[in-house]
């Protein structure tokens, strides 16, 4: 079917960022080999539908395709909440720099107060 | 008794010189939070005779207020006073503002412009700032009859138990949920807004009360 090609030429092209990305020191080798595997497993599923249903079946789901949505879906709820985590922190980090920041330049500008 | 008026301040370069000129008569000390502005608020509020503080980059009222609200307490600030830079609230309510901390021993003093006179408020607006006294009224339980008023009055004490986390436009709730939940002492006094075209358009519009909304409930999750 075209559409397994169309994926399967994505998943080359997310495979060979992820390369770049390694050897322009972006990505650490742990998180290199964690995607590589990743995006071969979903090539393999993609290729030969057959082993996620072989699996599907196991856990009680009907076709293999379900179970990969399901999966999916539950995955990226878990890592939108992950990422709101760590975009709050930042957030928190940066204002608390940019006003420590801020304080610190005040007290160089504040002369002895006459009043 | 020390009286320090706290003004965040983003880009308001067209009023600001005016409103620190109005304020400096009524307090002893303007404390202003040039929250990154692209334009010379920062200058200009310097000249007025404000003492400016500056943040490098944009991060929002809330945090603005946080880092002046610190800052009047190191000068040793009595009284701090939360108060708009765009032109909307009164200098001359600030007496008002101050009498029931220094006479009547309350933590916190909130303007309330239904209890005042709101000079040519919108009714769209109108409505959308009922809907905010009920919505926290049910979350916070307290029953005032006006919310998202930056004009304020805070003891010393009370300041000092106040810290702001919500760095945007939802730290107006988050200061009513913290009088709730320190049981600190509060009362509301009328104080008159003018609504001119400049403040609406730089207050918050409608939409942004549906994000201040989204963002309190979003922040009940995570």
């Amino acid at each position: 079917m075209p559409i397994q090609w169309i994926i399967i030429v994505f998943i080359l092209f997310a495979i060979f960022k992820a390369w770049r990305a390694y050897a322009g020191g972006g990505l650490d080798r742990r998180k290199l080999l964690w995607w590589t595997v990743f995006w071969l497993a979903a090539a393999v599923v993609i290729l030969l539908p057959q082993t996620a249903t072989l699996l599907a079946n196991i856990l009680g789901v009907g076709r293999g395709v379900d179970l990969a949505l399901y999966i999916s879906v539950v995955v990226l709820f878990y890592v939108l909440f992950a990422m709101s985590r760590k975009v709050d922190r930042l957030e928190k980090s940066l204002t608390d720099l940019v006003r420590e920041i801020a304080l610190k330049n005040a007290k160089h500008d504040h002369e002895p107060d006459q009043r | 008794m020390k009286v320090i008026a706290v003004l965040p301040a983003y880009n308001e370069a067209a009023v600001i010189s005016d409103v620190i000129a109005r304020l400096n008569a009524f307090v002893d000390r303007v404390v202003v939070v040039d929250d990154g502005s692209s334009d010379s608020t920062g200058d200009l509020a310097k000249r007025a005779g404000a003492f400016v503080v500056r943040h490098l980059i944009n991060r929002g009222q809330g945090a603005a207020l946080e880092t002046g609200t610190r800052l009047a307490l190191d000068f040793g600030a009595d009284v701090i006073i939360h108060f708009d830079a765009d032109g909307q609230h009164d200098s001359k309510d600030i007496a008002a503002m101050i009498a029931p901390i220094t006479e009547r021993q309350m933590d916190v003093v909130l303007g309330s412009r239904f209890l005042g006179k709101a000079v040519s408020l919108p009714i769209g607006r109108r409505l959308i700032l009922h809907l905010g006294i009920l919505f926290t009224c049910f979350f916070s339980g307290l029953k005032l009859t006006d919310v998202h008023n930056g004009f304020r009055a805070f003891s010393r004490a009370a300041a000092m138990q106040i810290s702001l986390t919500h760095d945007g436009m939802a730290h107006a709730s988050e200061i009513l949920d913290i009088i709730a939940d320190k049981n600190l002492r509060y009362v509301e006094v009328p104080v008159t807004i003018h609504y001119t075209a400049y403040s609406l358009g730089r207050g918050q519009g409608s939409g942004n009360a549906v994000q201040i909304v989204w963002r309190l409930l979003i922040n009940k999750f995570f």
